[in-house]
């Protein structure tokens, strides 16, 4: 525990070794919820740099009695979302999700009995979660990917254990319903279980 | 028996093993003999099966690399310095100081925009405060200022039409119609907002928080017609005063009573953020 706290300290202080701690004990989960969040390996790594670089400017005003995973979680899910609302096309030009998930899945090239395999149905179900509005796409990412608790993602994003919970009911449906609608089969799905 | 509505709020926390003994109990026994909570818990664990299937890819070495060359190998070269963690707190002290005189700019440009392209002068003290801040009415809400009209509102302003097709974010929550827009100069602000006057009263406070996040507080009083819909809201303790809480995509609506003021406070913002904010108005409004 004094060891955590000096090597917050150190952090506070810009020192590079205690930073690159930080970087090895945390970059791979923040690269999993980047990835989850934005849906695509380029977009994940230009976030995960972006991340820590607003890390080690935020560290210092970092509350030293809080859980330092907790605050890097935050500001990691706040930046996708951020990110991910920037880089929106206007509602007016946006295709719907169905027709961005049809055009995206429903390429001619591939034969249809081809279409559902596992590469592909990762791929849809990846775009399908970025379809996915962020507070529900968050906690999809942080439950369904990385495997937090509950109360762990309650604690992150400022919210009630059962918000993350009824937000989870909501996203896990929608998804399913998004994922059908690109043109997974139903049964396939249920044979998944 | 538990309520239908009771078990499917914990069929997540049911499917992830994240409930106690007893509840999860009383689920299982639920969905024994429930065919529609059992089909929902089903769509529950086929999604979670789908997300499963999703293999994550090992974040590159190459990352580190580019992280430390921009915080510690740059350093080096004066031109390219990073500050340290203390000195970006000066930095931000600045920027926070740049923004609030790039915010006052703009607004004084848009009070200048607005006199010279000759919009009627304003009557009432709400409409004046629409103004100042920048918010009018606009293309996009025309038809909706028609039916107001209809309805027999006679103070509905118009003014200078915003494209919308560069809106953010757009959420109507019962009366008011809200737009985010990308704003060069100040990251994001609220460009548009209609609040048919007559549901305003007196006071209408605008808070800028950070990029893409703002805020509106006004009141009116406690007796006038309810503003923000018939849709079911989420009851929240503030401070002991109870508040309506509503959730229309990425914006958030909250209303108390205090006397004889309703005060309502609407806007984009992270939940715990948007709370403080109503926590300190609730605070202002007994001091």
């Amino acid at each position: 525990m004094e060891n955590e706290e000096r090597w917050v300290e150190q952090l506070k202080l810009g020192d590079r070794q205690a930073f690159q701690k930080l970087y090895e004990k945390y970059h791979a989960k923040v690269y999993t919820t980047a990835f989850g969040m934005l849906g695509n390996e380029a977009d994940a790594q230009d976030a995960v740099q972006e991340i820590f670089m607003k890390i080690y400017h935020k560290v210092a005003t970092f509350d030293s009695r809080s859980n330092i995973g907790t605050w890097l979680y935050r500001i990691a899910v706040n930046f996708c979302i951020d990110l991910k609302r920037r880089s929106t096309v206007s509602r007016s030009k946006a295709l719907s999700v169905e027709e961005t998930l049809l055009n995206n899945l429903h390429d001619n090239s591939v034969e249809p009995e081809k279409r559902v395999i596992s590469s592909e149905v990762q791929q849809l179900v990846r775009k399908a979660i970025t379809h996915l509005s962020p507070k529900l796409r968050s906690v999809i990412v942080l439950r369904d990917l990385q495997g937090m608790t509950h109360m762990e993602i309650a604690e992150i994003l400022g919210c009630s254990k059962g918000t993350v919970s009824s937000r989870l009911n909501r996203g896990r449906r929608k998804l399913r319903a998004l994922i059908i609608l690109a043109g997974l089969d139903e049964t396939y799905l249920s044979e998944l279980t | 028996m538990m309520l239908h509505f009771k078990i499917r709020r914990l069929l997540s926390a049911y499917a992830d093993g994240e409930l106690e003994k007893s509840a999860e109990e009383n689920i299982r026994q639920h969905i024994r003999q429930c065919d529609s909570c059992l089909i929902i818990l089903d769509e529950i664990k086929h999604s979670k099966k789908a997300i499963s299937m999703i293999s994550i890819p090992t974040a590159p070495k190459s990352i580190w690399k580019m992280v430390e060359n921009e915080l510690f190998e740059a350093k080096r070269n004066p031109k390219q310095q990073h500050a340290s963690p203390f000195a970006n707190l000066l930095d931000h002290r600045l920027k926070l100081i740049l923004s609030a005189a790039s915010i006052a700019l703009l607004l004084i440009l848009f009070k200048v925009w607005q006199f010279e392209d000759n919009v009627p002068e304003m009557t009432s003290t709400v409409e004046k405060h629409i103004s100042t801040a920048g918010f009018n009415y606009g293309k996009y809400f025309d038809d909706i200022a028609a039916q107001r009209r209809a309805d027999g509102f006679e103070k509905v302003y118009h003014g200078k039409p915003v494209d919308f097709k560069t809106a953010d974010s757009i959420a109507s929550i019962g009366d008011f119609h809200m737009c985010i827009i990308p704003s060069a100069l100040t990251g994001y602000v609220l460009e548009e907002i209609s609040v048919l006057t007559d549901l305003c009263h007196q006071s209408l406070e605008i808070r800028y928080i950070k990029d893409g996040n703002v805020i509106i507080v006004f009141q009116q009083p406690a007796t006038h017609p309810y503003s923000l819909g018939s849709r079911k809201k989420e009851v929240v303790n503030i401070r002991s005063v109870y508040c309506e809480k509503m959730v229309v995509g990425d914006f958030i609506a909250l209303t108390w009573e205090l006397g004889n003021t309703r005060f309502v406070a609407i806007g984009r913002l992270e939940t715990a953020d948007f709370e403080a904010i109503v926590s300190a108005s609730i605070m202002q409004a007994h001091s």
